[in-house]
């Protein structure tokens, strides 16, 4: 008899595969953690005479490049570079290494700050320049014409630009599954490997991963509601 | 009250404001009269240094207004009133109003919404309180706007064609509270296309043309009949 999804034979798997959905949320939660901080850096320095230079070089080259190519940079790459400089510049006779972990929350928190900072840039663009005379005619310091208007406004209307990120982070960072961590993905081949299941662990993944899309945007359109000034 | 002196005012090569020299008398309406682009917004706008003047001086009561040294203080004392109303969105009514109050003036909470809510009955408005702008019409819009700047009780209110982004139902309702504003010691300085309104509260007329006040004086003059032939030929098209 054909069997199309054999779900006996995946139900015990599903716990196992369940448990990766912490690494995924972890690093789409740190990683839009330090992208914000990032982000905010990039932007203010895109305000710099000199070190905007810098900041759109960084973006540009961000946002130019694949995910998995910055991952591979950041986790064999780097450490090899740093190796051979430790030994051969300081004739050190020690080992660099970063865990898998680090190495994903690394390489996401750089590449989202890069597109962190865009929003962050096009929220503040957003603002009408009109409230903000109007503030500074009424003699606002800039500080509070920051803190007060621009800042909350500019809040308001990136928040589902941010929630796009972070629901791009919860799909991208799939692919550490080949720097060997354990998520969802990983999880799924692992099974694969035990079972010679290639359709149903896949499946199972890819209902999860929709589940928790599907929550997100639902939360992030409730937020987005509650924002609105009317 | 404010005095310009030689004043100029260049956006790149544009020589926007040339050489204008004009008083504003303390407790007068002075309507300024001119088509678009004759620069009465940037004069208007260099007297609280929205726009920075490329030469020449503004005084306020004999005292130089400083880009850097006074303006938070003397801006405090010239409120504005925009032609696209600029109200803050993120704020409601009352907030609007009690905003500049409470952070520049530091005023307790409780005493910014008491004057609020005067200023607010004064401009007819007091039952949208505590709605957001984006719920109000244009003409609820600018009363709200007049009640902000007259809430840090000003000296000096610069009116920029409040009433030209209004549909016109709504201008009268506008007009009618600026009207309010006359001979109660408040400088007025308005640019208006309003021509019924301007013969009505005006003191004095400035008119501009392409960067110069090209005639100005007492309205009875200026309306019975203008001394150029540019501003005849203005008050032609316009009447
Ligand atoms: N920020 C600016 N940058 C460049 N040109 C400007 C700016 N603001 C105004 N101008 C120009 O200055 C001239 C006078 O403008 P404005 O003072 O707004 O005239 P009005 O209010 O009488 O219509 C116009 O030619 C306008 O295009
Ligand atoms: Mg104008």
């Amino acid at each position: 008899m054909l069997t199309i999804f054999n779900f006996h034979a995946i139900s015990e798997w599903i716990p196992y595969i369940s448990k990766g959905v912490g690494y995924t949320l972890l690093i789409a939660l740190l990683a839009s953690i330090f992208g914000v901080v990032l982000g905010i850096i990039l932007t203010l320095m895109s305000r710099h005479k000199i070190l905007k230079k810098f900041s759109y070089f960084y973006i540009d080259i961000f946002r130019g490049t694949p995910v998995i190519l910055q991952l591979s940079m950041v986790y064999f790459a780097f450490p090899t570079l740093i190796n051979s400089i430790l030994r051969d510049v300081f004739f050190l006779d020690v080992t660099f290494m970063l865990s898998a972990f680090l190495a994903a929350i690394i390489t996401f928190s750089l590449n989202s700050g890069a597109y962190i900072s865009e929003i962050i840039r096009s929220g503040i663009n957003s603002v009408d320049k009109g409230e903000i005379e109007a503030a500074r005619a009424l003699g606002v310091s800039n500080f509070h014409i920051y803190k007060d208007i621009i800042l909350p406004i500019a809040f308001k209307n990136s928040f589902p630009a941010l929630m796009n990120e972070f629901i791009t982070l919860v799909k991208e960072s799939s692919i550490v599954s080949v720097i060997g961590l354990q998520d969802l993905m990983r999880r799924s081949q692992i099974v694969t490997s035990q079972t010679y299941m290639y359709f149903e662990p896949l499946i199972i993944v890819g209902i999860i991963y929709y589940v928790v899309v599907k929550i997100l945007t639902l939360l992030s359109r409730q937020i987005e509601s509650r924002l609105q000034y009317d | 009250m404010i005095k310009v002196k030689q004043l100029n005012k260049y956006f790149g090569d544009l020589h926007v404001l040339k050489n204008i020299n004009f008083s504003f008398q303390e407790g007068k309406t002075t309507v300024i009269l001119g088509s678009s682009g004759s620069g009465k917004s940037t004069l208007l706008r260099c007297i609280n240094m929205l726009e920075t003047p490329t030469d020449g001086s503004i005084y306020y009561r004999n005292e130089i207004i400083d880009p850097v040294k006074n303006i938070k203080l003397i801006r405090q004392k010239i409120g504005m009133v925009f032609q696209s109303f600029n109200l803050f969105s993120n704020m409601t009514v009352i907030e609007n109003v009690t905003y500049a109050l409470k952070v520049v003036k530091k005023m307790p909470n409780e005493e910014a919404i008491n004057t609020a809510l005067v200023l607010l009955k004064r401009v007819g408005i007091s039952d949208k309180k505590d709605a957001y702008p984006s719920k109000l019409s244009g003409g609820q819009k600018q009363r709200v706007a007049i009640a902000r700047a007259l809430a840090m009780n000003p000296e000096v209110i610069l009116f920029d064609e409040p009433t030209s982004a209004l549909d016109p139902e709504m201008v009268s309702e506008v007009l009618e509270v600026m009207k309010t504003l006359t001979h109660t010691g408040l400088t007025n300085i308005i640019v208006s296309h309003e021509m019924g309104f301007a013969k009505e509260v005006a003191d004095y007329i400035i008119y501009m043309d392409d960067g110069m006040i090209i005639e100005e004086g007492p309205k009875e003059d200026f309306f019975k009949k203008p001394k150029t032939k540019r501003a005849q030929d203005f008050l032609q098209k316009i009447l």
